[in-house]
């Protein structure tokens, strides 16, 4: 327990720093909504273009706002590492008597939870207010708001192990702009923020459903909106303990190579 | 020197510097081309399920797509100096493009050049071609005019838009969100043609940022589908409405340049 404690300090001082940007919280809120409507009005046009769906509307509309209420859980990072890579600052950080990869793997985590959590519990009651079709539904059922609230905290744990192998890119090409943006943009689509999951060809459901990048915030909002239903969730959490691991294993893996061979920028 | 070649001279320059960092460049450029390549994926699977979209096929929404981010692209590319405007007056360099005996505005546009968006340029010129060959696109001259019309409408649209940003740099309001809704929450929603948005929606990208007059008017000419129920010539007149909204952003400009203060040092 004692060894844990710097990360856990770590991880409560990163939220404490999240939750002084409340006012740019409000603001990147009004962009979300933005984008959320813009979404919502193609997929009604969509819709009613006809063809056979297996989802609703309402249950696409409801996808959307999850996604853009929580969009801080799978998009964008804190950039602070990028920063002391590029300036040569991080050797402050490797002489902390910590693991690196812990110390950046609980900033991570904070910054993807705490700031997701403030921006949803502002935009997701406007969402609710809205009419039917284009509105944020009900959860399904009780257990289905467990099942999303239980598999969503899991999904921020692995998509904080899927940041610190972008983060690793950094590490090694010691520039954030080519291969973490690329990569960052390829988990955002793989992660239903581009198209909702849902809406990809019925025959790649199965593969979809088992990959890292649907664990985060797909697999968690099809809870919410039935279209998985929570009888399912401890294999869902299974899965998600499993990529977690795995996850976090090749990211320390890369990170270890990655400070082996470290040279300090800056001067 | 006149002033396009003074233009063309300094993009020339930018690129020769973006190039002498070989592997860079291009590995920025590919950056670029997945990211606009990963959007119109996403645009692609849409009509593996959708049969089309309101009037519109999934072809002739590829055609709109690209018309989309090639004027976009070209925007952050060549105006990078108003696109990126943000730096220029906190930094000071601002007050060094002032001393310099040439016109303001065509000093910022020389000062930058965005090379990474050629790779989103590419994505833009292929779901245009392509778009239009598989929608059956007969082309006539005239076609081709409306095209190019678009182009520099829907340009000058997007460069006016970006210019209130940096003029609102003048009065150092530190960040103006709310013109992001504008431009690229406008690129995101008119990649699509605005008949498609609910009626009150429309008008934000009619009225306030007519694209829906500088790129979709246009487009739907050369598609030969009318839109919003208007006739065929007004397809040469809405760029006009891209040109009159720079024109006005000009105006403002050339106000925040009077009010500006150096930051000093």
């Amino acid at each position: 327990m004692k060894k844990l404690k710097p990360y856990l300090s770590t991880l409560r001082l990163r939220a404490m720093l999240e939750l002084q940007y409340r006012g740019a919280a409000l603001g990147g809120m009004m962009t979300q909504l933005f984008f959320g409507f813009i979404l919502v009005f193609l997929y009604q046009a969509l819709y009613a273009s006809g063809g056979q769906q297996s989802s609703t509307l309402y249950q696409t509309a409801s996808y959307v706002w999850l996604q853009q209420a929580f969009f801080r859980v799978i998009i964008g990072s804190d950039g602070a590492l990028n920063g002391e890579v590029m300036s040569g600052n991080v050797v402050y950080s490797l002489c902390r008597p910590v693991d690196l990869y812990g110390y950046w793997y609980m900033r991570a985590v904070a910054y993807r939870s705490v700031g997701s959590l403030m921006r949803a519990l502002l935009m997701l009651p406007v969402a609710m207010l809205l009419p039917q079709p284009l509105g944020l539904m009900l959860p399904g059922s009780a257990a289905g708001f467990a099942a999303f609230m239980l598999s969503l905290a899991m999904g921020v744990l692995v998509m904080a192990a899927l940041e610190n192998i972008m983060s690793a890119c950094t590490l090694i090409t010691l520039d954030y702009r080519g291969a973490a943006n690329m990569l960052g943009m390829f988990n955002a689509f793989a992660a239903g923020n581009l198209l909702p999951l849902t809406l990809f060809p019925d025959h790649w459901q199965r593969f979809i459903l088992s990959t890292p990048f649907a664990q985060t915030l797909d697999v968690p909002i099809r809870y919410y909106t039935g279209q998985l239903s929570p009888e399912g969730l401890g294999g869902t959490l299974a899965l998600q303990v499993f990529w977690m691991a795995a996850l976090i294993l090749i990211g320390w893996l890369l990170w270890r190579r990655a400070l082996n061979r470290m040279v300090i920028q800056g001067g | 020197m006149n002033a396009w070649k003074l233009y063309f001279r300094s993009m020339g320059i930018h690129f020769r510097s973006a190039a002498q960092y070989k592997a860079s460049m291009v590995m920025q450029m590919l950056a670029l081309f997945v990211m606009t390549g990963t959007e119109l994926a996403a645009v692609v699977l849409t009509f593996q399920r959708f049969p089309a979209l309101g009037q519109w096929s999934s072809q002739q929404i590829y055609f709109f797509f690209g018309l989309m981010s090639f004027t976009f692209g070209m925007v952050e590319c060549f105006c990078r100096g108003f696109t990126a405007f943000g730096g220029q007056v906190r930094t000071g360099n601002f007050d060094r493009l002032l001393l310099r005996p040439r016109n303001l505005v065509l000093l910022v546009l020389c000062a930058q050049m965005d090379v990474r968006r050629i790779g989103s340029l590419v994505v833009g010129v292929a779901a245009l071609a392509y778009g239009a060959f598989a929608a059956q696109v007969h082309w006539t001259a005239l076609k081709v005019l409306v095209l190019l019309f678009a182009l520099a409408g829907g340009g000058c649209l997007i460069l006016g838009l970006f210019m209130i940003e940096a003029t609102a740099t003048f009065w150092s309001i530190s960040s103006i969100e709310v013109v992001n809704v504008l431009t690229y929450g406008g690129r995101s929603t008119c990649q699509y043609p605005v008949d498609i948005y609910p009626r009150g929606f429309r008008w934000i990208f009619i009225a306030l940022a007519p694209y829906g007059l500088a790129i979709h008017l246009p487009a739907a000419y050369i598609l030969d589908q009318t839109m919003l129920g208007l006739p065929a010539w007004t397809a040469f007149i809405g760029p006009l409405a891209g040109v009159a909204f720079l024109c006005l952003m000009l105006l403002l400009w050339r106000r925040g340049v009077a009010h500006y203060t150096s930051t000093g040092s």
